[in-house]
This record gives structure tokens, sequence and C-alpha cells, in this order.
């Protein structure tokens, strides 16, 4: 890879990307879990998993859980292939 | 985009993951620190009534809370069966030894010097676990300790039913806090 992902490479969507890489089993992770992780907005953080969604980099499920609707990201191989290749191309940055 | 950059965008992704780690260890601890809060409650509710019963009712507390914190091992997500029953096997027989050679050592006799050895080991295990799982362990540890402290020095006729009650209830409502983290 001898460019960065742009999708990736935006701070806030390159900690969602970091938080479901390091799922165990890239299991899903819940919407108030990735607002604690990253400390964005509501909004912001909503805008952001769209557009990772639009790029197939993440899945998003809404259901109810306990009677109160949930929100879940989950990272897909292609979002996993996307984020390891960005994260060797910084690696390689540095040397 | 230059090295600078780069260092930046890696500092992001290992504080992320750091952060993603620490919030999932919260959440797997919590149930097991609503079992043990129940175990302390239980059994300094039962020193209540007699130093025979309290001695037993912690005893069957605790045995209940072991019983109960395999079966939250097996059943938990990805738990990977026996070896997570093994470790959680591991981790009780390891506290379990410690306190009774401890206890053999000090020449332990009287409950109240029993729970204040128990609370102890526990409270220094959850601030060993949380130094590297996640702050809020060790502060729950701390302050476990530091109710134990207080009631030793400061409250020793009511000693067993101040650790049991008072450690019990912020046992429970940390567990409660750490499994919506």
């Amino acid at each position: 890879m001898d460019a960065p992902d742009e999708i990736i490479h935006q701070s806030l969507r390159l900690k969602i990307m970091s938080a479901l890489r390091n799922e165990p089993d890239q299991a899903a992770l819940e919407f108030k879990r990735l607002r604690a992780i990253t400390g964005a907005t509501d909004g912001n953080l909503g805008r952001q998993i769209t557009t990772l969604a639009e790029a197939g980099y993440v899945d998003v499920t809404k259901d109810f859980h306990q009677n109160r609707p949930r929100t879940r990201a989950q990272i897909s191989t292609k979002g996993v292939a996307a984020f390891d290749a960005h994260v060797a191309y910084l690696k390689s940055l540095l040397g | 985009m230059d090295q600078k950059e780069a260092l930046r965008a890696l500092d992001d992704i290992q504080g992320a993951k750091e952060r993603s780690s620490a919030l999932r260890g919260y959440a797997a601890g919590g149930i097991y620190m609503i079992v043990w809060g129940c175990v302390w409650i239980v059994g300094g509710a039962s020193g209540l009534l007699s130093p025979e019963i309290g001695r037993s009712g912690w005893n069957v507390a605790v045995l209940a809370g072991i019983v109960a914190s395999i079966a939250i091992g097996f059943r938990s997500p990805g738990a990977g069966g026996k070896d997570v029953m093994g470790k959680v096997m591991l981790t009780m027989g390891t506290m379990a030894a410690v306190s009774v050679a401890i206890s053999v050592v000090l020449n332990i006799g009287s409950l109240r010097e029993a729970t204040a050895l128990q609370t102890i080991l526990v409270a220094g295990a959850y601030m060993a676990f949380g130094i590297w799982r996640g702050a809020r362990i060790f502060v729950l540890g701390l302050a476990l300790g530091a109710v134990a402290l207080v009631a030793w020095f400061f409250l020793a006729d009511k000693f067993e039913m101040v650790v049991g009650i008072a450690g019990g209830v912020i046992l429970i409502l940390s567990g409660i806090l750490l499994r919506r983290a």
C-alpha cells in the first residue's frame, strides 16, 4: 500500500475501526460502547459509522434488547483488510 | 502524510484499543463483583446472629460465590470452556491457599481477624487486577480496603457487619456501574 486509506484515516473513524478490530472474534460493539471509547458526540459518531458502513467497512445492526432500541456495529472482512493495510502503511512511514 | 502524522495516528489506534480493552474488562468483571458483593453481605449479616453462625455463614456464602463464579465463567460469551474454568479455579484456589497460609503463619483465630484478612486480600487482588485492566477496578479495590481499615480501627465492635454490608454494597454498585460501561 503506497497511500493511506482516506476513509479510515479520519481521526474518529480510525478510532472506531481500531475499537472494532480489537474485539475478540470481531464481535459487534454497541453504539454506547463506541461512544465511551471514542468520546465522540452521538451525532458525529453516527455520521462516521454511516460513512464506514457505506464503504463496506462495517456492518450496522439495529434491533431491540430488553425493550430498548440498540445499534451495533461490526467490522466486516473488507474492513479488517483495509484497516490492517492502513496500519501497515502507517508503520512503513516510520521505517 | 508525514512521519509525525503517522505516529499520531498510531497513538490514536493504541489509545482506542486500550480504552476498548478496559471497557470490555469492566463489563466482564461487573457480574463477578455483583456475585461477591452478595457473598459479602450474606457473610457479614450472618455474623450479627452469633460468631458460630457467622463463621458458617461466611463459609457457605464463599462456597456459593465460588460455584456462581465458575458457572458465570462457563456461560460467558467466548468463554473458552475448560480454559476459563481452569483459570477461575486456579485463581480461587490461589486466593484460598494464600489466605490459609497467612492465617496459619499469623495464628489468626477470631472471626474478626479472618474477615479482615479476606477483605484486605480481595481488595489487594482487585487493585492488582485494576492496574492491568482498568482504573475503576483499582479504585474499587482501594475503596474496599479503606472500608476494612476504617472499620478495623474505628468501628471494632461492628467490624464484621460494617465490612460485610458496606463492602458488599460497594461491590454490587460497582458491578452494576461496570456492566453499564
